[in-house]
This record gives C-alpha cells, sequence and structure tokens, in this order.
C-alpha cells in the first residue's frame, strides 16, 4: 500500500508521476482530518473547560440555600465544631478534612471523598452552625468532565491528553497554512460572504485572536497529568501536584499527602487513597487539639483567606496553602503535631523547575485570577469552542457535495458534530434544570444531576443522528439550536421562582452570582436564537432559490 | 483542496499520518528516559525538565514527519528534533539541579 503511493509521498519524482503535493496540501490534509476527528470531541472539552472557570460559581447557583456573601474568617467554635466532624469522618473511614472559608466559597466544610465526588457538611464560619445545603454535582462535573470525559482518572485523562496533543497538530499545521496572512485573518470577518468564505472567517478570526491561549491551555492541560502519559517511575513530586482534586482552587488533600509520601502519581491514586487504609486507624483517630491557634499560625504563613484546606494525616494535622494565593499552584504547607498542636515546620518548594510547572498549572485553571481575567479565560475558551465548532462545520460543507458516495458515513460525521456543537450545552442546560427541578432533599439527587446531562446529551445525539441518516441535517440544527435557546433562555425565570423562599435574606453580594450565571445563559440564548434564525433564512433563501446547490451555498444542507 | 482532486491520495495521506504518529511517543519516552540520565540525576525537577520537553515533541514530530517532502527526510528530521531537545536540557543544570543521593 505505501509502495503504491510512492510517487506521492517521496522525494524526487519521475517524469510519468504528478509532482508531490505542497506542503500547503500536506499540511490542508493533517489540519482537516486530525482536526475532525480530535475536534468532535475537543468542543466537550473546550465547552465544560470554559464553564469551570465558575466553577464554584455555577457551585453557588446550584445551592440557593447559601446566603453567606462574604468570607469570614472562621472562629473558634466553628473551627472546634469542625474538628469534631472531622474526627468523625476520620472514625467512619474516610479521608475527611476541612475546607476554609475563601472569597468564592465562604463556607467552612467537612468533607470526603465519596464515588468521585466531594460531600460533606457546610458551616456558618462565624458560629459553626449547619447551613443545609442540597447535595448537588455543582460545577465539579463540568471540571471532571472536562479533563477526564467521564471515562475515570486514568483512562479518561490520558485520551483528553491524546486529544489535546492532537489539538496542538492541529493548529500547528494549521499555522503552517496561513502564517502569511494572520494579520488580515485578524481583522477580516465577512458574515454576508458567499458559500464557505464567512465560516472560515470565523474560525480564522477565533484561531488567530486567541492563538496564544490555544497553545497554551492543551500544553499545560497535558504538563499537569503529565504523569499519566510519561510515567516517571514514582519519583516524589514534594506536593507540587497540580491539584486536580477540587476546582476550587484549594482542596486536593488526598493527592496533597500522597504527594507527600512519595508515589508520584497524583490524581489516579488520589481515588485509592480515599478507599484504602488512612496512615493511622481511623478507628483510633484522636480528636485535635483546638484548630483556631494552628489557624493563626498558617493565617500568620499564607495570609488571610488563602489557606486552602487543612487535613488529618496520622500523627499531623496540615494546613495547605490556597490555590488562589498567588498565579503559582503551589502546595506549600505546614504541619502540625496533632496531640500538642506544636508546629513541625513549613513546607514550600522553590526551585526553579518546580516554580515552572506552578505557574504551568496556574495560568491553565486560573484559580487566582480576579474576576475580569476569569471572564477573559471565559471568552478565551468560548471563542475556541467556536473555533473548533466553525472547524468541524467547515469539514463537513466542504464534503457535502460528494455526500451520495458515502452517506452514511457523512450522515455519522454531520451527527457527530451536532451532537458536540448542540447536543452537549443542552445537556449541560438540563444539569442546571434538574439542580432546580428535583427535591432538594432527593437521595442521590447529585448523581441524578449528573444522569440529566448524558440522557440529554444522548438524545440530542439520537436526534441528530436520526435526522442525518433522513438528510435532514438542517432542520435537525434549528431544531436543537430552539432547544439550547429555551432552555437557556428560560432559566433565569427558572432561578428566580424555584430561589424565592431564599432570595429575602440573599444580599446583593450573594445574588450578583445567580445574576451573573443567568445573565450569561439568556446571552447563550439570545446567540442561540440568532442561529436558530440565520439557519431558517438561509433555509428560506435556498427555497427560493430552488437550486440544490444553493442550500450547498449556504453550507447548511446537503441531498435535498 | 489538492488531496482531494488526486484520487487516492487521501489514503496515501492516512498511511502516512499513521507512520508519523508510530514513532512520536516512543520519542516522547525516550526522552523523558535520557533526560534525567543526562543531567545525572532523578531528581523531580529534571522529570519535569525532561516531561515538559517531551510533551512538545510529541505534536511536532507528527508535523514534522507528516510535512516532510519525503518519508526518509522526515524521519531524519525528527531525530535531530529528539537530538536537540535532549541539548536543550542541558542549560537547565543551570538553574542548580541536585542529586538527592549526592
Amino acid at each position: 500500500m505505501i509502495r503504491k503511493h510512492r510517487s506521492h509521498l517521496s522525494g524526487p519524482s519521475t517524469s510519468a508521476s504528478p509532482a508531490p503535493p505542497s506542503l500547503r496540501a500536506r499540511m490542508g490534509w493533517l489540519h482537516a482530518w486530525v482536526g475532525f476527528i480530535a475536534g468532535a470531541v475537543l468542543v466537550c472539552m473546550f465547552t465544560t473547560g470554559t464553564l469551570a472557570v465558575f466553577d464554584r460559581e455555577i457551585t453557588r447557583w446550584m445551592q440557593p440555600e447559601m446566603t453567606l456573601g462574604a468570607a469570614y474568617a472562621p472562629s473558634a467554635t466553628a473551627l472546634d465544631k469542625a474538628a469534631v466532624l472531622l474526627t468523625e469522618g476520620e472514625r467512619a473511614g474516610g479521608r475527611a478534612f476541612l475546607s476554609l472559608p475563601s472569597e468564592r466559597e465562604p463556607g467552612l466544610s467537612v468533607l470526603h471523598l465519596e464515588n468521585d465526588a466531594f460531600v460533606g457538611q457546610t458551616l456558618d464560619p462565624r458560629d459553626g452552625s449547619v447551613i443545609p445545603l442540597r447535595n448537588t454535582t455543582g460545577g465539579d462535573l463540568f471540571f471532571r468532565f472536562h479533563y477526564t470525559l467521564h471515562l475515570g482518572h486514568l483512562t479518561g485523562v490520558i485520551i483528553a491528553q491524546l486529544l489535546a496533543a492532537g489539538f496542538l497538530v492541529t493548529l500547528m499545521s494549521g499555522l503552517v497554512m496561513h502564517y502569511r496572512a494572520m494579520l488580515p485573518n485578524l481583522l477580516t470577518f465577512r458574515p454576508n460572504a458567499p458559500r464557505q468564505r464567512s465560516w472560515l472567517d470565523a474560525h480564522l478570526l477565533a484561531a488567530v485572536m486567541f492563538l496564544p491561549f490555544l497553545i497554551m491551555e492543551p500544553y499545560t492541560g497535558i504538563m499537569i497529568h503529565a504523569n499519566r502519559l510519561f510515567p516517571t517511575g514514582g519519583e516524589p513530586r514534594g506536593g507540587a501536584h497540580h491539584g486536580e482534586g477540587r476546582p476550587d482552587g484549594k482542596r486536593a488533600p488526598s493527592e496533597h499527602g500522597r504527594g507527600m509520601k512519595g508515589d508520584g502519581d497524583r490524581h489516579g491514586r488520589k481515588m485509592d487513597a480515599s478507599a484504602s487504609a488512612p496512615e493511622e486507624s481511623p478507628a483510633g483517630a484522636t480528636q485535635p487539639p483546638p484548630l483556631g491557634a494552628m489557624y493563626e499560625q498558617a493565617v500568620g504563613a499564607f495570609g488571610a483567606g488563602h489557606i486552602g484546606f487543612a487535613q488529618p494525616r496520622g500523627d499531623r494535622i496540615t494546613f495547605v496553602r490556597g490555590d488562589d494565593a498567588t498565579l503559582r499552584m503551589t502546595r506549600d504547607h505546614i504541619d502540625f503535631d496533632r496531640l500538642t498542636g506544636r508546629s513541625l515546620g513549613l513546607t514550600r518548594e522553590a526551585t526553579a523547575a518546580a516554580m515552572t510547572r506552578q505557574a504551568m498549572a496556574g495560568l491553565h485553571m486560573a484559580r487566582w485570577a480576579p474576576s475580569p481575567v476569569r471572564w477573559l479565560y471565559f471568552a478565551s475558551g468560548a471563542a475556541g469552542a467556536t473555533m473548533m465548532s466553525t472547524g468541524l462545520i467547515l469539514f463537513l460543507m466542504k464534503r457535502r457535495k460528494n455526500a451520495g458516495e458515502h452517506p452514511v458515513a457523512m450522515a455519522l460525521g454531520e451527527a457527530l458534530a451536532m451532537t458536540a456543537i448542540i447536543g452537549l450545552p443542552v445537556g449541560c442546560a438540563a444539569v442546571f434544570w434538574a439542580n432546580r427541578l428535583l427535591p432538594a432533599t432527593m437521595a442521590a439527587r447529585a448523581s441524578w444531576e449528573t444522569s440529566a446531562l448524558f440522557v440529554v446529551w444522548l438524545a440530542c445525539a439520537a436526534h441528530a443522528l436520526l435526522s442525518a441518516l433522513r438528510r435532514r441535517v438542517h432542520s435537525a440544527w434549528r431544531e436543537e439550536t430552539a432547544i439550547l435557546a429555551l432552555a437557556l433562555g428560560l432559566l433565569p425565570a427558572l432561578d428566580l421562582v424555584t430561589r424565592w423562599p431564599w432570595i429575602q435574606t440573599q444580599s446583593w453580594s450573594v445574588q450578583s452570582t445567580y445574576w451573573g450565571v443567568d445573565a450569561t445563559a439568556l446571552t447563550f440564548a439570545a446567540i442561540s436564537g440568532a442561529l436558530w434564525w440565520l439557519l431558517g433564512r438561509a433555509r428560506e433563501a435556498a427555497r427560493h432559490v430552488r437550486h440544490p446547490a444553493s442550500a450547498n451555498a449556504v453550507g447548511l444542507e446537503y441531498g435535498s | 483542496m489538492a488531496a482531494q482532486r488526486r484520487p487516492g491520495l487521501g489514503r496515501a495521506f492516512s498511511w502516512r499520518l499513521l507512520l508519523a504518529a508510530a514513532p512520536a511517543y516512543p520519542a516522547g519516552l525516550a526522552i523523558v528516559t535520557l533526560v534525567p540520565a543526562i543531567l545525572a540525576t532523578h531528581d523531580p525537577d529534571a522529570l519535569f525538565v525532561a516531561q515538559a520537553e517531551a510533551v512538545a515533541v510529541v505534536p511536532l514530530i507528527v508535523l514534522i514527519i507528516f510535512g516532510a517532502r519525503s518519508l526518509p527526510r522526515g524521519f531524519v528530521a525528527a531525530a535531530v528534533m529528539v537530538l536537540c531537545a535532549l541539548v536543550l536540557a542541558i542549560p537547565y543544570l543551570a538553574f542548580g539541579a541536585t542529586n538527592p543521593a549526592q
């Protein structure tokens, strides 16, 4: 097979054979096919990653019972109550830890890992009273999906890494193709241009404008889990892991503990750590001395509001610096003797390579970022998803003319693109709806919320595939965008209706989180509605011309 | 676009992609193994440097082999790039890599 096509691929050609394809042609093929295969899943990773930028805000939206607006320093009383819960959690066999208040998450939470989710109780840091919050999957779902694809912390992460490497290949091949026109691409968008030109303009504009972000994110994303792709034989990481355990920038205690013990594997073993026996028999876990004094010392070391979590580990209690303290995601920590409360010292990793590693993780996850920078990340992530979505559409548009040659493959491609671009956002919207419509006291409601995403997404996939097989792709796009527009457009109303019992007790700063989520939903509903309208207009135009090619000209239909 | 006009080229490119992707991961593994050896240390920092290079090298190898005018040229260029990656690790010594055994 290789010999058969050698004339196209290898060096000096004979006079009878055609000239080898140009570099641009080679890069074009690589860009198109690797981009389509990887891009279909990468759209999903970018969509959920974009949502994960505001994961804690989403979690707060999904827990309307939370009325705390500011991050109060935890009182000695609250810390004592938390210590009791912490010890009970240890005795129950789990790796319980204490999440300390921060600006974005003002509660004092005693949590443990259960079925890949952190569950537990949240206390008011002022007096230690329990805040009755509903159990929810929150923003964690989008965060976890972003890098595991819901396929587990080993398989899923490795697949995500390979896809990210594919994204880098696609991006670099695109750069080779378009490097001469970078500046014009940055300035050109012709929405009324004929054929595929406007889609290509949008594709190039999104790619060029956000190019640094689009290079940085996949590279640092792979680096965060580099031990998955390139195992290094269990070398100690010295607590310099990147804290994948929680999106809140504070919680990754099991990884933290394991990392310091030197197993070098950061995320997968976190799950093992929660399941395995702790360093000390849980049943014999002793009540720690008052945490207040330890907390004050930790504040002295890391600053107020910059302590991530505290966790008992055998004969010591560790206070770990929060990820939101600086750009670098460190795992600086201060240890205390569990029996006496005496400080055992501060551990800080500050070699050049370690700081580079920490900076990479910090740049990727943006836990350090203030709100405006976080919005910039959000916009960049949305642009990345737009770039890949337009790339998928361009790939299909170029092949619709010959759709009759491979109708099933074409239908599969159409369904895949539609499911990734529109189906997943519909599924994400379903999580928000499920959160507010399921009873607050329902058992395993977090699992039901997660299921809502996949059930709705699967329904969208089935709808897309059936429509594509029946050659009514255009209609299917319109239907799914209409559903998305409705699901997002009605979300603020749902929020108001179901949050009404608590709305009087929520301060303006608390409510701003809800307004932010609602306004974002309305914005994307408007975009979806505009897309629905444009699709309808294009269809009318195609009907008016009464020429099959005209449907392809707008790139929305084939075979009709 | 040229790829679509010439029949059979898509299949040839598919083979070429497989041939380009095949050495990418082994090259990354080689870097992860060799860089700490060159630096004569098993410090986790050296492993990080090796991983940082390997992660960058994997997509570049696919791109270089696939983009080369001929496959032999592509393989030679990829091998040179791996060597360059090994050499590039040496300045890391300036950061003060230490051997815990010392």
